[in-house]
């Protein structure tokens, strides 16, 4: 339960810090250590060093930025669930944020440090893709941007570089009309999702206008039920919307644990999308 | 916790030249995901083999030998077992290659079964067949295409570039004495990059977390009655 031996850097400036993780191969980025900490007591991760990101201001935060909010990569969960800006301009990701865990990881596990992880479990990550949301990156060789769709590459792996320190994530306005939902379905209030569904629906008239379907737990990364998308366009409140949440599993390889085997997982998404997109819909 | 993989894929190339290669373990060894051939004597080969899954790494470190090379029939069998270089945990591997020339190309079948133990094998049996089933996949998928490749005699250049990336390699593992055999792995010839090797996906840290974490609360609770009990026995 102790660690193997490692270096420890806590630099004050995103410049050092890039330059501390460039610098080593087999460094990594400790943000909020509530996954790479048990990792490393476990022996089963071995960094050389850990770069403490935890002093760069650049990191740090919830910001307004006109057409979209920037959660700063150390902004804490818990600072995200009470955030005014967050709640006010991406609801969703504050539903999302308040299911992670529980309240002590959600004072020390950041916003960042959970997308980094790029665990498919993670409730974070489908939300993010669900609203297209953008990363932003920094190395020794400058920032650059990653969209959401791009950054999950597959099971703990991000299209993070080594070098790279996640900076914030840009989550766009969706502006009036939209509702969301976060239906998490775990066996205790602590776990990990069995499987999770971010929805976030934009309603005219009685129908749905436009769905947005995040999938938390339904494949090595997180995934958009883009069949279901499709299929809600334009679908009146009601049985129809049952129907078209059938397509909610459709293309989607889940994996199989002691939880739940994938044929069930797949069940349990059909049945989540229907709850969150109807939820987020505002129906009766 | 042992678990089955068939792959059977075509080649263009006669059977003569892709036996050739088959046999030749110093190509075949790099087109495993993460590994790297130490030494190679006779039959017998040991090497190293690092899985690595985002912020988990394991490696384990091992020999491995061939086994029922029948030419006539064109099959062999590779016999592969290893330890964890930092854990208790072991893993074998058996694969089985056959060959059948089909006019004037050549089809494999590649047969594999591996087993795990250790804390690896706790991952839980739906992802450490996952993670199998990438890495034999990926094995199969640059077998076949080593074995497409016309036969090229090794030039000096990537042998050079093979050497730095085998440093590299080496740095993220516990430093072995330098063998007197020579170091196989410069003659490097397949195209698969070091990084691609380094980074297999797909283990899972979430069901591990999730298993292990109250496997960490008993071992701690036990700690402190351990201790209470010595107190009070003061």
């Amino acid at each position: 339960m102790i660690p193997a031996q490692f270096d420890y850097v806590r630099p004050d400036s995103l410049d050092e810090a890039c330059r501390a993780l460039a610098s080593d191969e087999d460094a990594k980025v400790l943000a909020g250590g509530q996954s790479l900490l048990p990792l490393l007591r476990l022996r089963l991760a071995y960094p050389s060093t850990l770069v403490d990101v935890g002093r760069l201001a650049e990191l740090k935060g919830v910001h307004d930025r006109g057409d979209h909010v920037f959660i700063g990569a150390m902004a804490t969960h818990d600072e995200v669930v009470h955030s005014g800006v967050v709640r006010a301009d991406c609801p969703l990701v504050a539903l999302a944020a308040a299911t992670v865990a529980d309240p002590a990881i959600r004072h020390r596990g950041t916003f960042g440090g959970s997308l980094a992880h790029a665990d498919p479990a993670g409730d974070l990550p489908a939300v993010v893709l669900a609203l297209d949301g953008v990363f932003v990156a920094r190395s020794e060789r400058g920032e650059r941007e990653i969209p959401a769709a791009e950054f999950f590459v597959d099971y703990l792996e991000s299209a993070l570089d080594a070098g790279e320190i996640l900076v914030g994530v840009k989550i766009p306005k969706l502006g009036a009309g939209w509702g969301f939902h976060y239906e998490k379905f775990h066996r205790t209030a602590q776990a990990w999702a069995i499987v999770g569904v971010a929805a976030a629906v934009r309603r005219s008239n009685g129908s749905i206008a436009e769905a947005r379907i995040g999938l938390t737990n339904m494949g090595p990364t997180p995934l958009r039920a883009r069949a279901a998308e499709t299929a809600l366009e334009g679908v009146e409140l009601g049985d129809q919307v049952r129907q078209a949440c059938e397509e909610a599993a459709a293309g989607a390889s889940p994996p199989a644990d002691l939880h739940a085997q994938p044929d069930y997982r797949r069940h349990l998404a059909k049945v989540l999308t229907h709850r969150a997109i109807r939820t987020a819909a505002g129906a009766p | 916790m042992a678990m089955r993989f068939e792959h059977e894929f075509t080649v263009p190339v006669p059977i003569e030249q892709a036996w050739a290669v088959l046999l030749d373990v110093e190509r075949v060894a790099p087109c495993l995901p993460g590994a790297t051939l130490d030494i190679f004597e006779g039959d017998e080969f040991t090497g190293r083999m690092k899985v690595k899954v985002g912020p988990i790494v394991v490696t384990y470190k091992g020999s491995a030998r061939f086994e029922d090379v029948d030419k006539d029939a064109y099959s062999l069998t590779i016999q592969a077992s290893g330890k964890e270089a930092r854990g208790s945990g072991t893993a074998s591997a058996t694969v089985k290659a056959r060959m059948k020339a089909s006019d004037g190309a050549t089809t494999v079948t590649v047969e594999t079964t591996f087993n795990v133990t250790g804390r690896p094998a706790q991952f839980g049996r739906g992802v450490m067949a996952e993670v199998g089933g990438k890495l034999i996949d990926k094995f199969a998928a640059n077998l076949a295409e080593l074995l497409s490749e016309p036969m090229v005699e090794p030039v000096p250049a990537p042998a050079a570039v093979a050497s730095h990336e085998e440093e590299r390699h080496l740095s993220a593992v516990p430093p072995v004495p330098e063998p007197e055999a020579r170091p196989a792995g410069t003659i490097r010839t397949s195209r698969t990059p070091e990084e691609e090797a380094l980074d297999l996906l797909e283990i899972a840290g979430q069901p591990l977390l999730k298993r292990l974490a109250p496997v960490a609360g008993a071992l701690a609770a036990l700690l402190v009655i351990a201790w209470v009990i010595r107190r009070l026995m003061r």
